[in-house]
């Protein structure tokens, strides 16, 4: 069995593998992989943000009836990355996903907390594209409108082949599964619109990462249509993210202490 | 489909062509535990539900694949899980070569081997 070392220093960044430790096996296994999202302060605790059904599943170990969420967090090679141990997790009830599909409540907001203090969150995400920082300087309030791009940095340990993907917003809508009724909690991007990648749905692995544009954020990667496969005469469907005014919310539903991280560490609220 | 529209509108000759092997999809998976015979293997899901796992054996090699299928019109999340399933050989593995599209860890880094011919999303 693999062991698991956590380590000092290094920074929680957007864009990341982050490898699920859920302990169906012992030692230190990657077991399920999702991507890292935008830092943040939660319960004077600090962490990074990532999408909730990654701390969900392979039917896990999580209640959704306890009371925050930690994680350890490891660095090898070039690719910093987290391990999430359960054993130390603690879910909310709302602040990850918890609900069937179709129903109107649906969150998929997950947090994973720092181990060491010593690890630094900066406010930036990994452009895996052009190999540079994206820094984060602010969060969307309202929904991205139809028609704007939007992208999403994807880690290449988590989906393979992965990139910087762009696409175009096409809707907002209440859950992940497409159903216009009651409050939009997520947006539609279509990664085909205008050609940015053809073929692209959102690649397995790329759930939590920030969906972003410039230095604003939006949410986080989420779910696609399992129907999108090739640029060859396919029709890919839009991926759905999460919002991150969502996110936010959910989050309230357990601490009123909050707080988005941009560029430098410093805190910064909705614009 | 197009050698037989072109033979059934042109007189030019048709050069033999060379049946593909009709891969099923299936997905890669890591070895996690071996033990004489038993072998117990990770596949890696997103969408897709694991059918079962094929299992054939040569003197050279022990190929695994991990069947799958993807329901049409279904959204899914985009996260990836690993479904544990035990595989017992007729022998255990000794010098042959592992194959199938398995996953391998390198010092964090996962390397793919044999996965080309895979059908992804």
């Amino acid at each position: 069995m693999n062991s698991c070392t956590n380590v000092t220093g290094g920074s929680l960044d957007g864009g990341r593998y982050i490898e699920l430790d859920n302990d169906q096996l012992g030692g230190c296994q990657r077991e399920a992989r999702c991507t890292s999202g935008f830092p943040l302060r939660f319960a004077a605790t600090y962490g990074v943000a990532t999408a909730g059904h990654c701390l969900d599943l392979n039917g896990a170990n999580y209640a959704a009836s306890s009371t925050g969420f930690v994680s350890n967090y490891q660095s090898r090679d070039a690719d910093l990355f987290y391990v999430h141990q359960p054993t130390v997790r603690y879910a909310s009830t709302n602040a990850y996903w918890h609900d069937g599909p179709g129903t109107t409540d649906d969150d998929d907001a997950g947090y994973l907390r720092r181990n060491d203090a010593s690890v630094s969150y900066p406010g930036r995400i990994w452009k895996w594209d052009t190999g540079e920082w994206r820094n984060i300087t602010g969060y969307e309030l309202t929904w991205a409108a139809v028609g704007m791009t939007v992208c999403n940095a994807a880690s290449p340990a988590a989906v393979n082949g992965a990139s910087t993907y762009c696409g175009e917003v096409t809707d907002n809508i209440t859950n992940a599964w497409g159903d216009d009724v009651g409050y939009t909690r997520w947006t539609e991007v279509d990664y085909d619109q205008g050609l940015y990648h053809k073929g692209y749905s959102g690649g397995p692995g790329s759930s939590g990462g920030t969906m972003f544009y410039g230095g604003q954020v939006y949410g986080t990667q989420s779910a696609s249509d399992v129907d999108c496969t090739d640029d060859d005469g396919y029709v890919c469907s839009p991926a759905q993210f999460y919002r991150v005014r969502e996110f936010y919310w959910a989050m309230e539903a357990v601490t009123n202490d909050i707080q988005f991280i941009c560029y430098n560490a410093v805190f910064c609220g909705f614009s | 489909m197009i050698v037989a529209f072109a033979s059934a509108c042109s007189n030019l000759e048709i050069p033999p062509t060379v049946p593909t092997p009709d891969v099923p999809a299936h997905s890669p998976w890591l070895l996690y535990e071996m033990q004489g015979r038993d072998l117990l293997i990770g596949v890696e899901l997103a969408c897709e539900t694991l059918d079962r796992v094929a299992v054939s054996e040569t003197r050279e090699a022990v190929e695994i694949l991990a069947l799958t299928s993807s329901p049409a019109d279904r959204e899914c999340f985009l996260a990836v899980a690993s479904e544990l399933r035990r595989v017992t050989l007729a022998e255990p593995l000794g010098d042959r070569a592992l194959t199938g599209c398995r996953l391998e860890e390198d010092q964090g880094s996962v390397v793919r081997n044999d996965c080309a011919e895979i059908v992804t999303r």
